[in-house]
């Protein structure tokens, strides 16, 4: 599915075809949830943030202009409300200490091997956790959703030259909180 | 060499995407500077650790089922959401908090405040039976003549109310055949005597 597809698809559920919207839900739910789940770990909170991405996009379609594509424009939404409810829930406090008792219970039995990624795995999220704010949006874009500068600059609203900046010092910050956590 | 160029060339290098002609660039330029040798071993052991990262496990068929399950809350919702409903309350919460406000000062003031309207004033006068209109008036210093005087002229001067007692054989006749409009007048009389 190009651009185009999707803007006739816009245009289509604007006039009324509700099956449009199906194809753009299909199209995207995956990327939504996963990078909404970045930025907030835990599943059941990252399904509902998930749910409100579409259902706002489901009611604000039809101020849709088309000046960016959809996948920026629902992108935009998903990191938004993402943050949002980082600040709402507190989840920083909530995952570090939910997810460790969580994983503590649940990853007895497992081999060491399994042991030692998953909690190489929450250092990780905790490192992104503890990013700027920009740093944290611009580092989820360029590392797991391996965007082009130019469109996480048309998403974020800024320029090239300050996302690069801001992506190198979320990796370096990134690596200089898990060599402190190796300690 | 800018520092966002520098900043991508080396994060290029350190995730391996570099041509090999830029990459012996870099290479020279790691041979001159202890400090981008180990900013890049830095950037690497980012990289190398992130690919072990563990993505996290989704309940089975979660992605097969969202879309159901986002139609029935669309369906349920039928043109707004608990999501917009919320907005639409917390964006109508405080114009209404402030007309409540307003309302409330509005209905204290006007608790200890006397109803000097003249239209509530004269709903008030039209209440009153003819005696009692005649006793107000009888009792209000603008009528200066005595009460033995029987002489209607007399004891309400003409140019008081712009009314011709003339035209009348008694009080009480006069009063009960007292048009709205002249009602009004001895209201608004006996008010500017209030306020004098």
């Amino acid at each position: 599915m190009n651009q185009s597809d999707e803007l006739q698809l816009i245009e289509d559920f604007n006039n009324g075809n509700e099956q449009a919207y199906n194809q753009l839900v299909l199209r995207y739910k995956e990327k939504i949830y996963w990078i909404v789940r970045r930025m907030i770990p835990n599943h059941d909170d990252a399904d509902d943030v998930t749910q409100n991405v579409f259902i706002k996009a489901y009611h604000s379609l039809n101020s849709f202009k088309g000046d960016s594509s959809f996948y920026t424009w629902i992108y935009r939404i998903a990191i938004n409300l993402s943050l949002n409810e980082i600040r709402k829930k507190k989840i920083r406090k909530t995952f570090s200490i939910d997810e460790e008792v969580h994983q503590i219970r649940s990853t007895d039995a497992l081999p060491l091997e399994i042991l030692e990624k998953k909690e190489r795995t929450k250092q990780i999220r905790e490192a992104i956790e503890r990013l700027p704010e920009k740093q944290k949006k611009v580092f989820l874009l360029r590392y797991y959703e391996e965007l082009p500068y130019e469109e996480i600059a048309k998403i974020l609203k800024t320029s090239v030259g300050g996302l690069k900046a801001n992506y190198f010092h979320a990796v370096k910050k990134i690596g200089v909180y898990l060599k402190h956590e190796d300690r | 060499m800018k520092t966002d160029k520098l900043h991508e060339l080396l994060i290029e290098y350190a995730e391996g995407t570099l041509s090999s002609e830029r990459k012996a660039d870099v290479d020279n330029m790691l041979v001159d500077s202890a400090e981008l040798r180990r900013e890049v071993e830095l950037l690497r052991s980012v990289f190398h650790v992130l690919q072990t990262e563990d993505e996290g496990s989704v309940p089975d068929h979660y992605f097969t089922n969202f879309l159901p399950r986002l139609r029935e809350i669309l369906g349920r919702g039928e043109g707004y959401s608990p999501w917009s409903l919320f907005r639409l309350l917390k964006l109508l919460s405080q114009p209404v908090l402030a007309l409540m406000v307003v309302f409330s000062l509005y209905g204290l003031y006007q608790s200890f405040s006397p109803d000097m309207n003249p239209s509530s004033i004269y709903s008030l006068v039209k209440e009153f039976e003819q005696n009692e209109i005649t006793a107000i008036v009888e009792e209000s210093s603008l009528f200066t003549a005595s009460a033995s005087e029987s002489n209607l002229e007399n004891r309400l001067p003409g140019e008081l109310f712009g009314i011709d007692p003339a035209n009348y054989q008694t009080e009480n006749e006069m009063f009960a055949l007292l048009e709205e409009q002249d009602a009004e007048k001895v209201v608004e009389r006996l008010q500017r005597t209030v306020t004098q």
